[in-house]
């Protein structure tokens, strides 16, 4: 007949080995939840390298289409226009194309496509969410990597049809309650 | 003044997708690749495109000039050639990737006559 000690170190036993094993299960949940970004830094970077390449690949094929066409006297384009030209390339690149530089031609072009880029990238669409996603951003990188990992999961929505929109606001209101993190900031 | 002839914008717009519209597409493929990646994919820091704007002083330190000398001489950047890539994480900016500019001094001769 087991005594009571032996009883209860049996139990003991079997409590410490599910223990240890849902520690091991936690620390690979814990790597998982730490995980924030779904691509790589060298990635990204790769994908800079890819834009750069397709930006003189196309800045030449335009420029030779474009120097294709027989250039007229005289201008058809009104001063305001040209003022706005000149204020988006500089005076100095400006200056060059207007003198019918082909090769200036070609660079003012390339310079063009990677201000449409910066243009693009720099903001979150023309839409009823632009100002919203914007707002989110800015509070997430505010609040730091811990509330970070709802971004990933928040921007799923967008791919998504106005069904998603519920969650999407609700990732929302849990953004604008106080931070748990030890800052303590909610001055949101 | 450089001009080209169109008899209409719709006409400007067919020529330039005969002629360059493979590698339009392309810009604008990569870009909106780009773009999904650095809002929806990357979310422990804040990645951007970073270029120079022109007039702004050549510093080599964020940027590479692309088309001179490069002799650590101070100049006035005319554009940015090149898309480069900027990282923040909350006040610390790391340019990952800096852009190639040309300086207005490297800038083509004007055609004589």
């Amino acid at each position: 007949m087991l005594t009571r000690s032996e009883e209860l170190s049996t139990q003991l036993s079997e409590k410490d080995r599910l223990l240890s094993k849902r520690t091991t299960e936690l620390s690979a949940a814990q790597a998982f939840l730490t995980k924030v970004d779904a691509v790589s830094e060298a990635e990204i970077v790769g994908m800079v390298e890819n834009l750069n390449t397709h930006i003189s690949s196309a800045s030449s094929a335009l420029s030779v289409t474009l120097g294709e066409r027989e250039p007229v006297q005289g201008t058809l384009v009104n001063e305001p226009d040209l003022q706005l030209i000149r204020d988006y390339f500089g005076d100095s690149m400006f200056e060059e194309v207007a003198a019918g530089n082909p090769v200036a031609v070609t660079l003012a072009i390339e310079m063009y496509l990677v201000q449409f880029v910066e243009q693009v990238t720099s903001g979150w669409g023309g839409g009823a969410a632009a100002g919203v996603l914007s707002e989110i951003y800015r509070m997430i990188s505010t609040k730091g990597e811990a509330d970070a990992r709802v971004w990933p999961k928040l921007t799923i929505c967008l791919d998504r049809e106005s069904g998603d929109r519920i969650e999407m606001e609700n990732a929302y209101e849990t953004l604008r309650t106080p931070s748990r993190t030890a800052s303590g900031r909610g001055d949101y | 003044m450089i001009t080209r002839t169109f008899s209409d914008f719709s006409e400007a717009v067919e020529l330039v997708r005969n002629g360059a519209g493979t590698e339009v597409e392309a810009v604008v493929a990569a870009t909106l690749l780009f773009d999904n990646a650095i809002k929806t994919k990357i979310a422990s820091s804040e990645m951007s495109v970073y270029i120079v704007p022109p007039g702004a002083t050549f510093t080599g330190e964020t940027m590479v000039d692309g088309f001179g000398k490069d002799g650590g001489e101070r100049g006035t950047v005319a554009g940015t050639m090149e898309i480069g890539l900027i990282q923040r994480m909350g006040d610390v900016e790391t340019v990952l990737r800096k852009p190639k500019v040309i300086l207005e001094r490297d800038l083509p001769e004007p055609e004589s006559g």
